[in-house]
C-alpha cells in the first residue's frame, strides 16, 4: 500500500484530474468503456520498484453518423525501468468522427505528458551544445475523406507541438567542464498537411496518389521540413474460400534537407498470403521489401526485407473460441534481426484461462510470460501475471510480478 | 483472373527487387502498420522526438529526425519496427 501511495503521489494533479475527467465524461455519455489496471513489482536485478499501468478506452455513438472516442493511458514507477527514459508518462486521446455516405471526417486531439522530463537532442548533428528536456507533446488532427463515383479524395492537417526546456552548455576553461545553463521553455511546432486521391479500378484493385508537406520550426530553420509526393496501388484477391492474397506497391519521392540523397525515391512493396487450413488452423506470411534510390537513379539500394509469419491453432474444446496456440517469426535479414515467438491461451476450468508465452529476439532478449485469468464475463477479467526478460549482454534478469483487472462496462 | 495475374507479377517483382539490389550502407527504420497497435512505447524512448501517432493511431517514424538509434525497435512489443 505504501508503494501504491508513493507512486501515485508522483503523478501530477493535472494528470489525475484529466484521467478522472475522461472517465466521468465517458460514464455521463453512456459510452462503451474498457478499463484496465495492472500493478506490478518489478525486479531489475539491482533494485525493486512498483509499476502501475492503467488504460481507459471509451467509444460513444452520439448519432448513427457521429462517434466520440476517448482514450487514456498512464504508467508510473519509482524509477526508470528498461530503456525508458522516464518513470511516468501519460497519453490521452479524444476524437469526434463523422461517417456519412459520401463524406467522412474526424477531428482529434492527443497529448503525451512526459511526467519526468528527460534530455533529448534536437540538434543531433548541427548543434551538439544544446540539449532539450521534453515535457509534453500536443497534437491536433483533422482528416477528411470524400467518396464519389469510384474516387476517394482525402485530406489531412495535423499540428504537433512539443514543449521543452532547453539547456545550453558552455565550456568553463577554469574547471575544464561543461556548465549547463537553463533557458526559458521553448515550443517546437510541426505542421503536417496533405491530400490524396484514390480510384478503384476494379473491386479488388485500387490506384492512388497524393502530396504531403511537413513544416517544422525545430532548430529555427527548415532542416526538419520536408515534402513528399507518392503513388500507390493495392490489390487483393480471394484465391479460394480459404485463402487470400493481397499486395501493394508504394512509391514515394521525398525532399528535405535532412533526407539523404540516396533515399529520395522510396519503393515499398508488400505481399501477404493468408490461408485457413481448416480444423481451426490459420496462418499468414507477409513479405515487405523496401528499396530506394537518388533522383538520377544511379544506384538502387536495398534498405530492408521484412518477413513475418504467424500460424495459429484454435482448440475446438473451448466454446468461446479463446483457446489457441500461436507460433510465429519476424525476420529482417539486412538488420540481422530475428524474432521467434510462441504463445498459448488455454481454457483451464470454469471461467479460468491460462496464458503462457515465450519469445526469442536475436542479440536482444529472451522473454517469458505466464498469466492466469478469471473471466467475469466474455470481456472482463482479473488476472495474476508474471513476465521475465533475460536481456542479452550479461545484463541482470528483469522480473515482473503483478495483478490486474480489465473491465468492459 | 486479371487481379490474380497482377498479384503474381507483383509477387515476382517484389521477390526480385528484394534480393537483386545492393544493400544500403546506411540504416533506415520503418513501421509495419498491420502489426502496430499504437501503444506509444516507441514515442517514450525516442530521444529525438522522431515518432508520432497518426490519426489512425499508428506510429510513424519521421525520417528527417530519426538518427537510427534503434531504441524503438527494442521496446516495440509487437516487433513491428524493421
Amino acid at each position: 500500500m505504501y508503494s501504491v501511495c508513493k507512486v501515485c503521489s508522483g503523478m501530477s494533479k493535472q494528470s489525475y484530474l484529466l484521467a478522472i475527467g475522461l472517465v466521468l465524461i465517458s460514464v455521463c455519455l453512456g459510452a462503451e468503456i474498457n478499463l484496465q489496471s495492472g500493478f506490478y513489482s518489478a525486479d531489475t536485478g539491482n533494485e525493486t520498484t512498483f509499476l502501475s499501468k492503467n488504460r481507459l478506452d471509451a467509444e460513444f455513438t452520439i448519432s448513427p453518423f457521429v462517434q466520440l472516442k476517448i482514450g487514456s493511458k498512464a504508467e508510473t514507477s519509482d524509477f526508470t525501468i528498461d530503456s525508458f527514459p522516464q518513470n511516468r508518462w501519460m497519453n490521452n486521446y479524444m476524437a469526434v468522427s463523422y461517417g456519412g455516405e459520401i463524406l467522412k471526417a474526424e477531428a482529434g486531439y492527443r497529448n503525451i505528458l512526459f511526467g519526468a522530463s528527460q534530455n533529448m537532442q534536437l540538434y543531433p548533428r548541427w548543434n551538439p551544445v544544446t540539449d532539450f528536456r521534453r515535457n509534453a507533446q500536443h497534437q491536433v488532427m483533422l482528416n477528411l475523406d470524400a467518396e464519389y463515383a469510384g474516387f476517394v479524395i482525402d485530406g489531412y492537417v495535423a499540428t504537433k507541438n512539443l514543449l521543452a526546456n532547453p539547456i545550453e552548455y558552455t565550456y568553463d576553461f577554469v574547471t575544464d567542464t561543461n556548465v549547463p545553463n537553463m533557458l526559458p521553455s521553448k515550443s517546437h511546432d510541426e505542421l503536417y498537411a496533405g491530400a490524396g486521391i484514390a480510384f478503384q479500378l476494379h473491386p479488388s484493385i485500387t490506384l492512388g496518389g497524393g502530396y504531403g508537406h511537413k513544416q517544422s520550426n525545430f532548430t529555427d530553420s527548415d532542416v526538419y521540413s520536408s515534402s513528399e509526393y507518392f503513388l500507390y496501388s493495392q490489390a487483393e484477391h480471394k484465391l479460394s474460400p480459404s485463402s487470400r492474397i493481397s499486395g501493394s506497391i508504394n512509391w514515394k519521392h521525398i525532399n528535405g534537407e535532412a533526407i539523404r540523397d540516396e533515399a529520395r525515391n522510396n519503393l515499398l512493396s508488400s505481399i501477404r498470403y493468408q490461408q485457413s487450413f481448416g480444423f481451426g488452423l490459420n496462418g499468414f506470411v507477409s513479405f515487405m521489401n523496401d528499396i530506394c534510390s537518388d533522383d538520377q537513379v544511379k544506384q538502387v539500394w536495398l534498405v530492408s526485407n521484412y518477413i513475418r509469419s504467424h500460424l495459429q491453432y484454435h482448440f475446438g474444446y473451448d466454446p468461446v473460441g479463446a483457446s489457441y496456440l500461436l507460433a510465429g517469426a519476424v525476420i529482417v535479414p539486412e538488420k540481422e534481426s530475428e524474432t521467434w515467438f510462441v504463445e498459448s491461451n488455454m481454457h483451464l476450468i470454469g471461467n479460468v484461462y491460462g496464458n503462457t508465452g515465450y519469445s526469442y529476439r536475436k542479440n536482444l532478449e529472451n522473454y517469458y510470460q505466464i498469466k492466469l485469468s478469471y473471466f467475469f464475463n466474455h470481456f472482463s477479467e482479473c488476472y495474476l501475471q508474471s513476465f521475465v526478460k533475460d536481456l542479452a549482454g550479461n545484463k541482470d534478469l528483469q522480473s515482473y510480478y503483478g495483478l490486474g483487472v480489465s473491465i468492459r462496462l | 483472373m486479371r487481379c490474380k495475374i497482377i498479384l503474381i507479377i507483383l509477387s515476382l517483382l517484389v521477390m526480385l527487387s528484394g534480393f537483386a539490389c545492393k544493400k544500403a550502407v546506411w540504416v533506415e527504420y520503418k513501421i509495419d502498420r498491420n502489426s502496430c497497435n499504437g501503444c506509444g512505447e516507441c514515442i517514450r524512448v525516442c530521444p529525438n522526438d522522431a515518432v508520432y501517432l497518426d490519426s489512425d493511431g499508428k506510429a510513424v517514424i519521421d525520417q528527417t529526425k530519426c538518427t537510427q538509434c534503434a531504441k524503438c525497435v527494442v521496446v516495440c512489443p509487437n516487433k513491428a519496427i524493421y
